[in-house]
């Protein structure tokens, strides 16, 4: 009977409320608890509608029959709810691209971006933290204008390397000044366990934020935007939030749990038709597959022709048609892929977080764990990170709060790219008919390697069975500020924080291993320190109805402190015991760096009608760095923005709903790197390129030599002075805007070492001794091209062309190495862009064709091109002609399909890999080997002065590309020209696609969950690209300004990605 | 009100103690490096210079590729493949060039100034020597190169003048010279120390000065001022060497290429030095070269045949020392010299030559050897003695050292073919890209077939 009441009187309530009009009144808030204005709030399916007021706070009619409330707010994910009362408060949450009204800019001051004269981009943590990334870095690839981001490896932990708006610096940092929470945060590798192109790539160290807890990122781009920054800032600056917990809300308990797959890549192509050895035979353990057709050859197990079966694990390899084909087995001979060594890799991302508040205090607390697996065998990343942000007020006008981080991540990386000891040089350099797989240790502990026991390279499986970079960092991020608002028109800030890290690492070769005979190990100790602190003393008054101002008067002070110890040794006692006692010898070493800078700053504003806007900057700043009698440097910055919509004639526009014109003008320094004043003596030492070398102490005896560089009391600041202009508008209600840029930064006085002549003793000279421009334009264009009831097409596109010239060198110095070995360098050359290969050429005419020699007196070859050793040249920048990725968002109810398409059109990479592997017979290109070709150019040759005559007649002489031609005077080994290394990396990349369903709040209701979703992402599906490599995406030197490089670097992945996000 | 007066006092006070801190926050000497000295004592630089000058002399690009060019060894890959068939880039030099300069003997001229500067002549002894030894090698490879004006880099002097080569003979006359007064100076105040070759021996640093002198005169073809210095250079039991340790962190140059490097593999000997040997079984093999199979292979000179004997232990090995000279060299001088003379002694010349050649066999093989000596050798008298014979057993004894390739230069002995179809064998490297990209006074060498003024 009980029952049937109750039931009678939910349906009279049901009946009542969808029968009857009712009013629905509640608040909508951001995540912060913010609340909304101006939001638009409709019935759906009506044309009833209405807008929140200041507070967020809303009321509306639902007319008799409707109980759907729709919810839009430009830069916010919509919502429709059922209602099911009369009150509902509404949580939004920002969707994909926030084109919110209020930015981040420096110093975490908030501003209307209406008011600012220059770009800012912001993106959302949601776009960041369902790629399955680890490093955040990697995941601002292609989402904003004007950034550049490479990866160096597909390693699981790997490092990445970001610069906005090109290089600013010649030979020093490059990357954008990170700043958490105000904290600015050490982000570079600190060690790449090894130089050139040898080895691992640790992490950049923006790896040990978890993207989980980021709200938002802003990217400052211009010199106005980070001058507030002052030193450091020229490069641009990430200004990371983020999230806190919200005021007056209930506990919300949100999960993320998320498994990853990485699977191979694109990679080079090898061919499998010919097999190990040299002249069309058959060759143990012969470095390189100019061997015999395999197709005309089977086994023999004779002992007489089967002289390693350790190795030869299948049996000598013999032509049919031989004098030895008597003892074939008539096996036919297999070809194994090198590839199989690569695995998939799992990863596994966890996230708790609990946000709540009271009305006076909020709480964010996060636990994140990842435990990720490369395609490596044994490449593993961890991570474990701890936040709590929490914020109190403790009167009215008093509030304080504190950010705190922990973070320890734990990476075993596997050495790869252009090092015998490394994946990459065994891996791919390893003939067809070489099986790898069949064991790399041989009983006696010795290594089974294709040239041999304990060969040249190392077998792929000893790399990363025996040898291992272990690395694990502890970190702490703290933060506190203290905020007064003494009066009406002055508030006053106060937010101190440290960074700290502790980094350790071994790093290990086994016994046998290629170049490590006796085995090595490296145990290293790092201790970073940050310290910050801003004082700011804010001043906004409004003068008149028309016009207010805001000022800031602040004050910086910034120390950075790095000190390391190390010890290794390069003969283990025991093999395979890696303790730093295990040996006859140790050397222990030491480092350190440590600096400070101070600053005083002005920051004004002034807006008249919400129409004009005028800012300026000045900042005075002192260094440690700099030289006695030039500690100090003012920059200042000035911009204007002009929202021409407010005019009059404009207002009522229906097509155009918002524009905006802005201009800055800003002047930012950088200082000199530490202890560059003056010259030293450094520890003693003698090797050579081929050769490790010795270290002193040597025999027991110490030994000094004078240093290599050339110290410099008379430096001054690099500077840059920015220009930017640019027009932000949107039309149609906000269904289409457009963000346009046009920037030109000088930069001069940049300070570098200086590559000397060694007969002056000296290697490099530390000095101000460049110039470089970098200028370009960049559009940003958002549209709603459909939106029809609940399906909504939005699309955000970022173009960025730009160039990045090299204006200026000291004298006499026509370049600036950055990166390269002796067959292409990555150079900083006058009149060039910034990275720019260069490297011999063959011999061409006046008109640039290919000579084709026809001397037979000479010592080339007839019918063949030649390399001009004369001179190196440029042969193609690294830095694209330009870049456009567009962004699709599909939604449709709760779900929603994004694809991000990246396209970089124009800039090279010198493929040394592919040029190097031709000389070992070993890419498909070499296939050519019995087929005549006729080379492409004209006929010519070189007279008694080593002039050109070209007789203009184009080539039809038909030679054979054989092993004497891949391996001759024009080879990789020979310094042959390296255009034929140089490739266009133009690229188009289906870059990540992302399928998510949001259940809807009936659902959830049922389920007693406040929010549920399902995603699944696939990075790097399709890569469409003319490169003859791997991912065009590529860089052998890691996180260096030497971008540009492939040598032996590892292959590209494919990874896809499951989640679930739910809240409750 | 009254908290906000409050308040005011503290934000005050604070800005107050942030602001008067800047003094001390601003700490210039924060900006002096604690992890290197901004200047050490003399005795810890010689270790140094010595070192990387053996490094250097008895290393890589100056010993394995004049031995390649001398057939003694034939590089059947990669890089060394290049070499075999005369193929060296102005890039493939840079290493040689920028570590001889910016490290022995820019530690060379520093030791020199600071002797000066503390009376102490003892130690500017021992830098000239070594700074002589690495101008001449540095001359025999390169021809021109900047001595007077170079070293200057700190003073703002980045682009050095290039001296002549015979201005470059000159200055190693005087700088031999000079140390020889300087080791035997009565008035030196600080005691030589940190010596790594000669254990701070001023006799046996005058004997290497000596030395060298008969070195570098005899290729002026100065033949009495070569006989003259070689009676005051080394006696039989002398050797100026840099010894190396056993492990391979310690190692002596050849080691760790032939052995630990990657490019161990690059390198075997050559058909042409294994043959001469195997032909009057001289006991001197075993130890030059390494047995493949059984046998002593050599790889003919320009191929790329692997399947050959690797180096012997007489360099290929951790503590196989780096020969700089030896009383062998002064005997093979004064064999040549008594021949060349105005007026030709050939019985002292025989002499000398058995002399020579009785001291390599010792110093390689460790035993006298003296029934082959007296089988091979010893059957020379001045009535049979050729500059030819000479320089054949010259050439035997100074392998792994760039001694044969200056006198191959010299002399057009041994006898060598060129390898087919790579031209002649080069006279001289190219100068190194950094030095042409970096210093406007370089030279260009339009080919390296050009002979070299002291060659020529």
């Amino acid at each position: 009977m009980k029952k049937t009441l109750l039931l009678f009187a939910i349906l009279a309530f049901a009946c009542m409320q969808v029968f009857g009009q009712r009013v629905v009144t509640g608040k909508v808030t951001d995540p912060d608890g913010n609340p909304l204005p101006y939001l638009t709030v409709s019935v759906k399916g009506t044309t009833t509608g209405t807008v929140t007021d200041d507070q967020g706070n809303y009321s509306i009619t639902l007319p008799a029959g409707y109980d759907v409330l729709a919810f839009s707010f430009i830069g916010m994910q919509p919502r429709e709810v059922k209602v099911t009362g009369n009150v509902l408060n509404l949580v939004m949450q920002p969707s994909d691209y926030a084109l919110g009204d209020v930015v981040v800019t420096a110093l975490g001051i908030t501003r209307e971006k209406k008011a600012l004269g220059y770009t800012v981009q912001e993106v959302t943590g949601t776009e960041l933290n369902k790629r399955g990334n680890s490093d955040i870095v990697t995941s601002l690839a292609a989402k904003a204008a004007g950034l550049q981001v490479t990866t160096s490896s597909s390693n699981a932990g790997a490092a990445s390397y970001m610069t906005i708006r090109g290089a600013a610096s010649l030979t020093g940092n490059n990357q954008p000044l990170f700043v958490i929470d105000g904290m600015p945060m050490s982000t570079e590798p600190s060690y790449r366990g090894s130089t050139g192109q040898s080895g691992v790539y640790s992490s950049s160290r923006s790896i040990d934020l978890n993207p989980d807890d980021i709200a938002s990122v802003t990217v400052l781009k211009g010199g106005a935007a980070t001058a507030l920054y002052g030193l450091q800032a020229s490069n641009g600056v990430i200004v990371i939030t983020t999230k806190k917990g919200p005021l007056d809300q209930k506990m919300k308990v949100s999960i993320h749990s998320s498994v990853g797959i990485k699977e191979l890549g694109r990679h080079i192509e090898l061919q499998n038709e010919y097999g190990q050895g040299l002249n069309g035979g058959w060759r143990s353990k012969y470095n390189g597959a100019w061997g015999p057709k395999l197709d005309t050859c089977s086994y023999s197990l004779d002992p007489a022709l089967w002289a390693n079966p350790l190795l030869d694990v299948d049996g000598a390899i013999v032509s049919n048609n031989s004098a030895y084909a008597p003892t074939n087995t008539g096996e036919p001979v297999r070809v194994y892929d090198q590839f199989d060594f690569f695995q998939k890799g799992i990863a596994y991302n966890n996230n708790v977080s609990i946000e709540a508040g009271n009305k006076n205090s909020s709480y964010f607390f996060s636990v994140g764990n990842l435990n990720e697996e490369g395609i490596v065998p044994n490449n593993t990343f961890g991570r474990l990170t701890l936040r709590l942000n929490a914020d109190t007020k403790l009167t009215e006008k008093i509030t304080t709060g504190a950010n705190i981080m922990y973070a320890r991540t734990k990476n075993n990386l596997i050495r790869e790219g252009g090092t015998s000891s490394g994946i990459g040089i065994g891996l791919y350099r390893t003939p067809a008919t070489f099986n790898n797989a069949a064991g790399y240790k041989l009983p006696d502990g010795t290594q089974r390697t294709y040239t041999g026991v304990n060969g040249t390279y190392n077998n792929p499986y000893w790399t990363s069975n025996e040898q291992f970079f272990k690395d694990q960092n502890d970190r702490f991020v703290g933060s506190t500020f203290m905020k007064a608002e003494l009066l009406d028109w002055l508030t006053i800030s106060y937010n101190i924080g440290v960074d700290w890290y502790v980094r350790r690492f071994q790093d290990v070769y086994n016994w046998y291993s290629v170049g490590n005979r006796e085995g090595y190990l490296r145990e290293r100790s790092e201790f970073h320190s940050l310290f910050n602190s801003d004082l700011i003393l804010n001043i906004h008054r409004k003068i008149s109805s028309d016009i207010g101002f805001n000022l800031n008067l602040g004050q910086n002070m910034f120390a950075q402190e790095y000190k390391y110890l190390t010890a290794y040794t390069d003969n283990l006692s025991i093999p395979g015991l890696y303790h730093i006692d295990n040996t006859t010898k140790q050397t222990a070493g030491q480092g350190t760096t440590n600096y400070r800078t101070a600053a005083v700053f002005a920051d004004l504003s002034v807006d008249f009608r919400s129409m004009l806007y005028l800012g300026a900057t000045l900042r005075n700043e002192w260094s440690t760095t700099m030289p006695k009698d030039n500690l100090s440097a003012l920059f200042p910055s000035f911009s204007a923005s002009f929202i021409f919509t407010e005019l009059a004639p404009l207002k009522e526009s229906k097509v155009l709903s918002f524009g905006k014109l802005r201009a800055s003008w800003a002047k930012t320094a950088n200082i000199a790197d530490p202890y560059r004043t003056s010259s030293y003596y450094g520890s003693g030492s003698a090797n050579d390129y081929y050769t490790s070398g010795i270290s002193f102490p040597f025999l027991g005896v110490s030994g000094y030599t004078v240093g290599n560089t050339v110290g410099n009391p008379d430096l001054k600041h690099e500077t840059q002075t920015a220009f930017e202009v640019g027009t932000e508008m949107r039309f149609l209600q906000d269904r289409l805007g457009l963000d346009f840029s046009y920037f030109y930064n000088k930069n001069i006085d940049l300070l570098l070492s200086v590559p000397i002549a060694a007969s002056s003793g000296f290697s490099s000279a530390y000095m101000n001794a460049a110039s470089m421009e970098s200028k370009g334009v960049e559009l940003s264009v958002y549209a709603i091209p459909v939106k029809m009831g609940d399906f909504e097409w939005e699309i955000r596109s970022n173009f960025t062309r730009m160039r990045n010239p090299v204006t200026a060198l000291a004298k006499d110095v026509e370049y600036v190495l950055l990166n390269g070995d002796t067959k292409a360098q990555i150079n900083a050359a006058v009149g060039y862009d910034y990275a720019t290969i260069f490297g011999f050429d063959w011999y061409r005419d006046a008109e640039g064709r290919v000579l084709i020699n026809d001397d037979p007196t000479d010592s080339h070859p007839d019918g063949f091109p030649w390399t001009d050793k004369t001179k190196t040249v440029a042969l193609g920048k690294v830095g694209p002609d330009w870049t456009l990725n567009i962004y699709n968002t599909l939604h449709y109810k709760g779900l929603s399909l994004t694809a991000l398409v990246d396209i970089k059109r124009g800039g090279y990479v010198n493929n040394g890999t592919r040029f190097n592997l031709n000389y070992y017979g070993q890419t498909v290109e070499t296939l050519d080997r019995d087929t005549p070709t006729v080379f492409e150019g004209v006929y010519g040759h070189l007279d008694a002065n080593g002039n050109v005559i070209s007789s203009g007649v184009v080539n039809t002489t038909e030679v054979i590309k054989d092993q004497s031609w891949y391996r001759g005077e024009n080879s990789f080994t020979s310094g042959g020209a390296a255009t034929q290394a140089v490739e266009d990396a133009s690229w188009v990349k289906l870059r990540e696609v992302t399928l998510s369903y949001m259940f809807s709040n009936e659902i959830l209701n049922k389920i007693r969950l406040q929010g549920l979703e399902l995603y699944v992402t696939g990075n790097n599906l399709i890569v469409s690209t003319p490169y003859k490599g791997g991912d065009p995406e590529v860089s052998v030197y890691g996180a260096t300004n030497g971008q540009g490089f492939d040598y032996f670097a590892s292959p590209g992945v494919r990874s896809y990605l499951f989640g679930v996000k739910l809240s409750f | 009100m009254k908290s906000l007066y409050k308040s005011k006092i503290a934000v005050m006070a604070l800005s107050v103690l942030l602001f008067t801190g800047c003094e001390k926050w601003i700490d210039t000497d924060l900006n002096t490096n604690p992890d290197v000295p901004s200047d050490v004592p003399m005795n810890l630089i010689v270790p140094s210079m010595e070192l990387s000058m053996a490094y250097q002399i008895g290393g890589i690009r100056a010993v394995k590729t004049t031995n390649i060019y001398m057939q003694f060894l034939n590089g059947v890959a990669r890089q060394s493949y290049g070499e075999s068939n005369y193929i060296l880039s102005a890039t493939d030099v840079d290493d040689l060039w920028r570590r001889m300069y910016y490290q022995p003997m820019m530690d060379a001229t520093r030791l020199i100034q600071k002797a000066g500067e503390q009376n102490s002549p003892h130690y500017a002894g021992v830098a000239k020597v070594c700074m002589a030894l690495c101008l001449g090698t540095m001359t025999n490879l390169f021809g021109d190169i900047p001595y007077a004006d170079a070293f200057t880099g700190d003073q703002g002097g980045l682009q050095p003048e290039f001296d002549t080569q015979e201005e470059i003979y000159n200055s190693i006359g005087t700088l031999l010279d000079e140390a020889i007064t300087d080791l035997a100076s009565t008035e030196n105040i600080l005691a030589l120390s940190g010596d790594i070759i000669y254990n701070n021996n001023r006799t046996s640093w005058r004997k290497a000065a000596y030395a060298l002198k008969a070195r570098y005169a005899l290729y002026r073809g100065d033949y009495a001022g070569a006989l003259s210095a070689t009676a005051s250079a080394f006696s039989a039991s002398d050797k100026f060497v840099m010894a190396f340790g056993t492990t391979d962190g310690e190692a002596g140059p050849m080691f760790q290429y032939a052995t630990v490097s990657s490019y161990k593999n690059d390198v075997k000997m050559c058909a042409t030095f294994i043959d001469k040997l195997l032909a009057v079984t001289d006991p001197r093999l075993p130890f030059y070269a390494k047995t493949i199979g059984g046998a002593y292979v050599g790889s003919p000179a320009g191929s790329e045949e692997p399947d050959a004997s690797g180096l012997g232990v007489y360099n290929n090995k951790a503590d196989a020392p780096v020969v700089l000279s030896s009383y062998a060299e002064m005997q093979f001088i004064r064999a040549e010299c008594f021949l060349r003379q105005p007026v030709p002694d050939a019985d002292a010349a025989a002499a000398a030559f058995k002399a020579a050649v009785a001291s390599s066999v010792l110093a390689v093989t460790g035993v006298a050897n003296t029934d082959w000596l007296d089988a091979n050798i010893n059957i020379e008298t001045g009535a049979t003695i050729t500059l030819e014979k000479i320089m054949e057993q010259k050439y035997l004894a100074m392998y792994s050292t760039v001694v044969p390739y200056d006198d191959y230069r010299r002399t057009g002995y041994p006898a060598l073919t060129p390898v087919a179809g790579a031209g002649q064998i080069p006279e001289r490297f190219p100068y190194p890209q950094t030095e042409i990209s970096y210093n406007t006074n370089c030279p260009v060498v339009a080919n390296t077939s050009e002979k070299l003024w002291i060659f020529d």
